[in-house]
């Protein structure tokens, strides 16, 4: 957890440090939630919670509602 | 708006696609699984139904020469349809990004690295990929001739060093499995390595070829990756024969089983050295066009503030793609053709044709009201 | 990327401390018309350096006149006899005007080809300073900077850095004008320009850029200019310091100014469309751009036959990659992947190993570092004592290191190779010596995958490099003149200039009478 908290703070010093001067709100308010996306992702597996993959929801999708997977 | 200037050349686009083709040509267990000692025919098979597809793809670059796959999406289909449509890309190329990376790591902790956490391999790469991301598409493709080159001259080398193991009794007995078994494999051809062809759509307006040439050098492209796969999977059968069936990396153990008077052996590094490289290449790419369609999503700026952040997703994404390879090799021989043909084919050919039926892009801006 | 914001940064920063003061020193004032002060005026700037010499005469019937000039940086013949016999012995000078008394002096009675004239204090002592004479007479306001410079120089000899068995064998000197004339004696076409412009607040530093107008692209050039005329220093001692000024990855591992210190290798690159800055008092001429390959391309090849020099050139590619990854490899190879190893090399690596009481990398680590030790001692040493050095180094100290279970034997012959490979390539010799450690942790922490990301990473890094514009390592991509980049084909071959270097004056031959074939 500590090492996800390290990264997050180099990732916070490299991108929104361009955006102190320059007046773009939109675009940091944007890369502030990826950012905070890929954080709560990052905290999340490090903390062993299982999240969910929507790879292996699509593939019960297609091959329990659609009935269409090759067996 | 264009975020990225940069343009690619026609030689770097041409083998762009060659060396995408080539990264998947590694891990062919997909469909070798499947048609076994016939997989050769599923490739030429699956080359063939794939340039429809391709034919598509050069339809909306020529219509839409400086746009890329989110403009175009936004164009086609008004800002609320389109979004939806490009949020689908987006995961999906995500989801690829994901899984190439999974696919590397997995190889590198299996074969090379047994006892370093995943973590720091894949961490390793993506670090290098997010620096090549944020220098733009030029650098990430400039590379493509000598990893073409690379991955060739390993393919041909082998060839010839496998030579003595070859025998063209594997090829024996042919057209000799269910009809259903070819149909699959073709399908799955067409769908993982060449399908996987849709992200160049994304590349579209940093091409420096005119738009009716495009067709042509991304034809080129596709042939010399197509021969590649060809090449190596004839190789595999002639030397693995019936077996091929049950190895996860059929080309792997080929080159295990290199043997030159026992002088030249252990050649298997060698497939470890094309993996990663044109793995590199083929994640750089990639996370490239996920960064962009997500800069271009959101009508941003600057695509530069994304790239580490969206890295970070990628990893925590491809620990979490699929909990299992064996869950892995059966979504892919399965189920994931399915899902992969509804982006990769399906969705553009509804592009086109709508593109057609409201006759865009109108030709003149001041023309059209 | 983040090195450049870093730099930027730093360079915004540093700017903005030293606000624009510029020393005013009270030379920008005009003479005055009376000898006296004037004198009075220049002893008090030059102060009592005893190298200034003012000699004060009197000539015609009522002229006070003086030279001032600096002993050593001038020729006492020439003074003698073009400045002060003519002068002294000629009666025709009268009082009646000014203006035309001095140019009349100038024009008709001083024998010399380069004389200014000039009213400022400024260009008089500038110009005394950089070996000229100055003429003062009493009662004009004007004064004659006449060009007498003359002092002793080193003559041409064979470059030290650079010896060749076939080919040219002169060298660069110290001296501007020697230089100049070395490089106008090869390259006559009316073309070749040389700009001048003095550098350095304190050392006045002659500089010039050579290039030939048409070939070298117009951007290129302006883009030098500009560094240079904003380049405010005090000291300009060695080309280096210009060429860590105008550089434009000046963090980079990488050398993206080339130099070289024969006229040959120099009047080539500037016929490829390069440009040329030479410097006074260095005998390193500097060529920018420079391209990663011409690391790899000695003057010699262009004169032995094409098949041997392409030979060489891979050959020179070859020991690169050797002089970078021989000791990653093997530390690789020893921790990691035993497995690719024969069994009998295997053994007789362990056998060595036995004793070593030291990781693999800290092993390599102990034998590249006292390598670049010897190395620099080597070559700082005088001569006699550094070939002492060499053999202490290398005979006694790596057989007592094996023999004593410091390190393997496996590893010195390693390193041996590496560093013997990284003296093919002169120029590289500090990339690869940094680019050796980097990729030996590398190959300690993630081995062989490590291996291949730390040669992505140095890929990478070479194509982001672009000095000036053109791709630092574009050969790779084949646009940038194919013929001469891994192998060097006939001249008669290449036919024209690198495309990305050369703007306009593209042909290097247009015809040729090839061979007769005799068999038809």
């Amino acid at each position: 957890m500590r090492y996800v908290i390290i990264v997050f703070i180099i990732i916070a010093i490299v991108d929104l440090s361009p955006f102190s001067k320059k007046d773009k709100r939109k675009d940091f308010y944007i890369t502030l939630m990826i950012m905070m996306i890929a954080l709560a992702l990052s905290s999340l597996y490090a903390l062993d919670i299982k999240i969910p993959s929507p790879v292996v929801g699509l593939d019960n999708f297609i091959r329990n509602v659609l009935k269409i997977a090759y067996k | 708006m264009i975020l990225d200037k940069r343009k690619i050349s026609r030689t770097q686009f041409m083998f762009s696609v060659a060396c995408f083709i080539q990264s998947s040509s590694l891990l062919t267990s997909f469909f070798t699984s499947i048609t076994k000692q016939d997989s050769w025919i599923a490739v030429i098979l699956g080359s063939i139904v794939s340039i429809p597809t391709l034919l598509i793809y050069s339809y909306i670059m020529k219509k839409f020469p400086d746009k890329n796959l989110i403009e175009i999406n936004d164009m086609v289909f008004g800002p609320i349809i389109g979004k939806i449509f490009s949020i689908i890309y987006i995961w999906f190329f995500m989801t690829l990004s994901a899984i190439n990376t999974k696919d590397l790591g997995e190889f590198v902790q299996k074969t090379i690295l047994d006892n370093t956490p995943s973590i720091i391999i894949v961490g390793a790469l993506l670090l290098l990929c997010s620096w090549t991301v944020r220098n733009g598409i030029e650098i990430v493709t400039r590379y493509s001739l000598l990893f073409t080159f690379i991955a060739t001259t390993i393919v041909i080398s082998t060839v010839f060093l496998t030579i003595n193991q070859m025998e063209m009794d594997n090829f024996l007995p042919i057209l000799q499995q269910p009809k259903m078994a070819y149909v699959r494999a073709t399908h799955i051809i067409s769908a993982i390595p060449f399908g996987e062809l849709v992200v160049i759509l994304m590349l579209n307006p940093n091409l420096d070829i005119e738009p009716k040439k495009r067709i042509k050098y991304l034809l080129y492209g596709f042939l010399i990756g197509g021969f590649t796969l060809l090449l190596v999977v004839f190789r595999d059968i002639a030397v693995l024969s019936k077996t091929i069936e049950i190895f996860l990396l059929p080309s792997y153990e080929t080159l295990r089983l290199i043997s030159v008077y026992s002088t030249l052996s252990r050649v298997e590094a060698l497939f470890a050295i094309s993996l990663i490289i044109l793995m590199f290449f083929k994640i750089s790419v990639l996370y490239y066009i996920s960064v962009m369609g997500i800069a271009y999503l959101f009508k941003m700026k600057s695509y530069k503030p994304l790239v580490l952040s969206i890295g970070v997703i990628i990893i925590i994404y491809s620990f979490i793609v699929y909990p299992s390879i064996i869950a892995h090799m059966k979504s892919g021989s399965e189920t994931a053709p399915f899902g992969w043909l509804v982006v990769e084919s399906i969705l553009p050919l509804i592009t086109a044709i709508v593109a057609k039926i409201r006759k865009l892009p109108e030709q003149k801006k001041g023309m059209s009201s | 990327m983040l090195f450049k914001f870093i730099m930027k940064k730093i360079v915004a920063w540093q700017n903005l401390n030293s606000s624009n003061h510029k020393i005013d020193n009270g030379l920008e004032r005009q003479i005055s018309n009376k000898l006296g002060e004037n004198i009075e005026f220049i002893k008090k700037v030059l102060g009592g350096s005893n190298d200034i010499k003012i000699h004060e005469f009197i000539f015609g019937e009522e002229f006070e006149g003086a030279i001032i000039y600096i002993d050593g940086l001038v020729n006492n013949t020439e003074i003698r006899e073009s400045i002060l016999k003519p002068i002294v012995f000629n009666k025709k000078i009268n009082k009646e005007n000014e203006e035309l008394s001095i140019k009349e002096i100038q024009k008709s009675i001083i024998c010399s080809g380069d004389i200014k004239r000039s009213d400022m204090y400024s260009v008089l002592i500038d110009g005394c300073l950089a070996g000229a004479t100055i003429l003062l007479i009493n009662g004009f306001r004007k004064g004659l900077v006449i060009n007498t410079g003359s002092w002793e120089k080193r003559a041409i000899t064979e470059p030290q850095t650079e010896p060749v068995v076939r080919g040219p064998r002169e060298g660069f000197t110290e001296d501007l004008r020697t230089n100049t004339s070395l490089l106008r004696r090869r390259i006559k076409s009316p073309k070749f320009k040389m700009e001048n412009m003095i550098i350095g607040r304190k050392t006045y530093t002659n500089i010039c850029i050579a290039y030939i107008e048409g070939l070298a692209k117009p951007e290129l050039i302006k883009t030098l200019r500009y560094r240079l005329n904003n380049l405010d220093v005090d000291s300009i001692i060695d080309s280096s310091y210009i060429e860590e000024y105008i550089e434009d990855y000046p963090l980079s591992i990488f050398a993206t100014i080339g130099y070289s210190e024969k006229p040959d290798v120099v009047a080539a690159k500037i016929l490829e469309g390069r440009v040329g800055i030479i410097v006074d008092g260095s005998p390193f001429v500097l060529t920018a751009p420079m391209l990663f390959v011409e690391g790899f391309q000695s003057s010699e090849d262009y004169y032995v036959r094409a098949v041997y020099a392409s030979i060489l050139r891979i050959m020179r590619f070859f020991a690169y990659f050797v002089a970078v990854y021989a000791v990653p490899l093997f530390i690789a190879l020893t921790t990691f992947h035993q497995e690719l190893l024969p069994t009998t090399f295997l053994f007789s690596i362990a056998n060595a190993r036995e004793g070593t009481p030291f990781p693999a990398f800290i092993e390599g680590l102990i034998m590249v570092i006292s390598f670049e030790i010897l190395r620099e001692a080597g070559l700082r040493l005088p001569r006699p004592v550094g070939q002492a050095i060499s053999i202490v180094g290398a005979l006694i100290m790596g057989e007592a290191a094996v023999s004593a279970g410091i390190v393997g034997a496996p590893m010195v012959i390693t390193v041996a190779i590496a560093a013997v490979a990284g003296f093919i390539i002169p120029d590289q010799t500090d990339s690869i010596s940094i680019l050796r450690i980097i990729m030996m942790v590398l190959a300690t922490v993630l081995g062989g995958y490590g291996l291949a990301i730390g040669f992505l990473a140095v890929l990478i890094h070479l194509s982001i490099l672009e000095p000036f514009g053109i791709p630092y390592f574009a050969s790779i991509k084949f646009t940038r003149d194919k013929q001469d980049s891994f192998t060097r084909m006939p001249l008669w071959i290449m036919k024209d200039r690198p495309k990305e270097l050369s703007a306009t004056d593209v042909k290097r031959r247009d015809t040729y009478v090839p061979p007769d074939n005799k068999d038809d």
